[in-house]
């Protein structure tokens, strides 16, 4: 194992691990604020993908636009999403076993919809920006490190927004007690709407960055999916700092495993881990609930 | 003979010791009241003696040690409890609800039908049997679950503040109640509550706890003149 | 209650009659008689998920994973060691009850979602094996072939003369359903319901929670492992699609349609959609929308499913009769 490979292979993973951050984050947010376990998150990396890849190809829309245009509307779409299939189910009186039944009712119906629309094949997304950097042996694309770079600030981002503004505290405030929440008067249905409108979001900026690198086809959504679910789970479910260190964990192996195993692992090495972790410690590194 | 006897039992949540080196001993066919103010490990106690958390230490149970039995099997030797906030199998009927108890409790010893019958009676619901659970008030709630502990045919009955939002005369006729299981059915109860009127009305014996640990055990008039208990927990005003 | 139950029993044993004389009239049609025996098929496999699903209340996601386990544990024991097909069935059944049992063990510690996530990472991973599986048989990406069909005594089944695949697909139709009907009203069925109503109680009164969740992780693998093989003898064909998420939702929107937790709501949701989606081949990929919409759809609109729909007359009819103006059915008290 020379040191270069070595060194392309911890890169990769630290990019891929970024990702699947991303990923979990939009899980336990809307797990956190909501308690649902919303199984369409793969589903709208999946369809933020398809719609950035028709404003592109289709429209010939200049990148940059692409980009905006693709979050501005997933997080639409979470707005959506939420209003349109969990509101509604609020008015139950056991409405959470129901509601997980129907995000994962809504995430077949838009794979459906996506491989209807879309055929099976894979596409790809074109970089961000294109050029490649060179260190010695190391070479890292712009691309990848703007993915760094992105992740990066979206965590911090994402810090600030839950621990600075009004907004933020309010669906942390849900995510403690909702009926403490509902009493002082936050408005609980917006903080559902603004949960699942960030996690699309979140999902959305996944799909941008990572897609030119991984291609993207419907069923894509459940593996990104499962790996979001491994990284939280292996982390610990509302822990952060579990999430970080799990997904890089997780994505240092199966870097590895893929370099030296085949492509064929990447879902396996990810199951394998999860079994682990369920066995022996369900509660991950640092568990909260 | 002392039925149950707890021996230096503690419960650790963190760096939170609920319940602390806790020692006492019960006697069969006697009413064990337990107080203290709020916090200081009661439900604890009885989650660790029914198996749902593992503390350390030892509880015995009709000479039997039970400490590392699952709840299930703890029913199976007798002893069952009762919850603070009424549990019930709510999606079914009365019925079936006491159905539970009597088939998987009782160890399928006698009838099934007269065993629910005779606790139907015992209890005064006689005619409720077919309402489905929900719809039940909250005291015929209370008294169902009474109920489906006492199906399965238990020798010592937890009752964890059982009183809890009834009405004056509906708390009456609880400690009658509570007095005619404790003499007919020959049952070992131990009972927490917050209303002393009850708990010194009711029990031979009572304890009082604080911060996981006993301050006080003795018969209810010693123990109201304890001068920790009234510091810690009655207060000194005519209400206690 | 009593009454009640007659009543589905006899709806029950009158659908049967029916279903047994259909093939008189309509043997010549083989694509209504195929779109019956997918129907008995479907129905018991939705309806052993009903059992952990809606009376037990585990989200187990792993249905068409033992299915589709069955089916290829029988396809590899009759083409590899020409073992008889109806062992090959058994085998399937035994299989899927082994796979089921080992992820229950770990799942029984887990709560809701855990559980959930699991059993549906099984259900993603088996493809893949299937497809990584050639050394041991699987047939890999193509999957295999040329399955044995049944045979009893010396009459080999055949996939032109449907009569007598019907008959076998009725005959474990109604004894699966009978099984599960036993199973619900019976003890079993009083300890899973019991279980997730309130498990503190449940394990107060002596229920032991392990072993139930065993028994209903048991059960409700064995069915859907014996239809699996029963269903690839039939096709004569297996491959990894039969893991597929098209089959998961097949599944999946017959019981939300049905109905959870209500005897025998599945069975009655097996029936339209086999119908449905059969009527809706020509718009190929977008089928599957359109059942994905209907399990939104319904959960949003009527929860309870179509049963809900004889059980809400049944009710009117009650209010009927005691002549009070009484409101609506409250949808906000139930389970």
């Amino acid at each position: 194992m020379t040191f270069s490979l070595a060194a392309s292979l911890l890169l990769t993973a630290t990019i891929l691990g970024a990702i699947y951050l991303l990923m979990a984050l939009g899980l336990t947010l809307v797990y956190g604020v909501t308690r649902v376990f919303n199984f369409a998150q793969g589903s709208f990396y999946v369809w933020a993908g398809y719609i950035a890849l028709v404003l592109y190809k289709s429209f010939q829309l200049d990148w940059g636009l692409v980009i905006a245009i693709t979050l501005g509307s997933m997080f639409g779409i979470g707005l959506l999403y939420e209003r349109a299939i969990i509101y509604p189910l609020r008015r139950f009186a056991e409405w959470r076993w129901t509601a997980i039944i129907v995000t994962l009712g809504a995430a077949l119906f838009l794979d459906s919809l996506a491989t209807g629309l879309f055929g099976v094949k894979a596409r790809l997304l074109p970089r961000i920006f294109e050029g490649v950097f060179e260190y010695g042996a190391i070479s890292l694309t712009h691309h990848d490190l703007v993915i760094l770079l992105t992740a990066v600030a979206v965590m911090i981002i994402i810090n600030l927004f839950l621990g600075r503004t009004r907004t933020g505290m309010a669906m942390r405030g849900v995510a403690q007690d909702e009926i403490g929440a509902n009493i002082v008067g936050i408005p609980i249905n917006r903080m559902y709407g603004y949960s699942f409108a960030i996690a699309a979001l979140l999902a959305g900026v996944s799909a941008v960055l990572l897609i030119p690198r991984l291609p993207l086809f419907p069923a894509m959504g459940w593996v990104i999916f499962v790996k979001a679910f491994v990284v939280l789970i292996f982390g610990g479910m509302g822990s952060i700092k579990g999430a970080v260190i799990a997904a890089f964990i997780l994505a240092i192996m199966e870097v590895f495993a893929t370099s030296f195993l085949g492509a064929v692992w990447s879902l396996p090495v990810c199951l394998i881990v999860l079994v682990i972790v369920l066995v022996f410690r369900p509660k991950g590194l640092f568990g909260v609930w | 003979m002392a039925i149950l006897k707890c021996e230096k039992v503690t419960q650790r949540f963190g760096l939170l010791d609920a319940v602390k080196d806790l020692s006492f001993e019960v006697e069969e066919g006697e009413i064990f009241g337990i107080a203290g103010p709020n916090g200081a490990g009661k439900t604890t106690l009885f989650n660790v003696i029914t198996g749902v958390y593992r503390g350390s230490g030892d509880i015995i149970f009709d000479n039997v040690n039970i400490t590392r039995l699952r709840t299930y099997q703890i029913c199976h030797k007798g002893l069952v409890r009762t919850f603070q906030i009424p549990q019930l199998f709510l999606t079914l009927t009365m019925l079936a609800n006491l159905k539970v108890g009597a088939h998987f409790g009782s160890l399928g010893e006698d009838n099934e039908e007269e065993n629910i019958r005779e606790v139907l009676e015992l209890l005064g619901l006689k005619g409720k049997e077919n309402v489905i659970a929900a719809n039940l008030n909250l005291c015929d709630k209370k008294l169902t679950m009474l109920a489906t502990a006492l199906t399965t045919k238990p020798k010592l009955v937890l009752l964890d503040e059982p009183i809890g939002g009834l009405s004056p005369p509906e708390v009456k006729e609880f400690v009658v109640l509570v007095q005619k299981i404790n003499k007919e059915l020959g049952l070992t109860i131990v009972i927490i509550e917050h209303l002393m009127k009850v708990l010194t009305k009711l029990s031979n014996r009572l304890m009082i706890m604080e911060n996981g640990e006993k301050i006080a055990i003795g018969p209810p008039g010693e123990v109201v003149k304890n001068e920790k208990v009234i510091e810690v927990y009655l207060g000194r005003s005519k209400y206690a | 209650m009593v009454t009640k139950l007659s009543k589905k029993s006899i709806f029950f044993l009158v659908s049967l009659l029916i279903l047994s004389l259909l093939p008189i009239a309509i043997h010549d049609n083989r694509h209504l008689m195929h779109l019956l025996i997918l129907c008995f098929i479907w129905g018991v496999v939705a309806a052993s998920w009903d059992l952990i699903l809606g009376y037990a209340r585990i989200f187990s996601f792993g249905q068409i994973g033992f299915f589709g386990l069955g089916g290829y544990t029988s396809a590899m024991l009759t083409l590899q060691l020409g073992v008889s097909p109806w062992l090959g069935i058994l085998a399937g059944g035994g299989v899927a009850l082994a796979t089921g049992l080992l992820i229950a063990l770990p799942c029984l510690r887990l709560r809701g979602m855990y559980v959930g996530m699991a059993t549906f990472a099984v259900h993603l991973v088996l493809p893949l094996l299937a497809r990584a599986g050639r050394p041991i048989g699987t047939g890999g990406s193509w999957g295999l072939h040329s399955i044995a069909p049944l045979y009893v005594g010396g009459y080999t089944f055949s996939s032109l003369e449907l009569v007598p695949w019907y008959y076998v697909a009725l005959g474990m139709f109604a004894l699966f359903l009978f099984v599960i009907y036993k199973v619900i009203n019976s003890t079993i069925g009083l300890a899973f319901m019991a279980l997730r109503d309130s498990e503190p109680l449940a394990k107060n009164l002596g229920i032991n929670e392990y072993k139930f969740t065993l028994i209903v992780f048991a059960i409700s693998a064995f069915i859907p492992g014996i239809m699996g093989a029963f269903y690839v003898h039939y096709m004569g064909v297996v491959g990894p699609e039969i893991f597929s998420l098209a089959n998961f939702l097949l599944a999946f929107v017959m019981l939300m349609l049905g109905g959870t937790a209500v005897f025998p709501g599945a069975v009655i949701g097996a029936f339209p959609i086999i119908f449905l989606n059969d009527a809706l081949f020509p718009l190929l990929g977008f089928r599957l929308v359109v059942l994905g919409a209907i399990v939104v759809g319904v959960m949003i609109g009527l929860p309870r499913g179509l049963m809900e729909i004889p059980e809400a007359i049944n009710r009117l009819m009650a209010r009927r009769t005691s002549k009070k103006m009484t409101p609506l059915p409250e949808t906000n008290q139930e389970e």
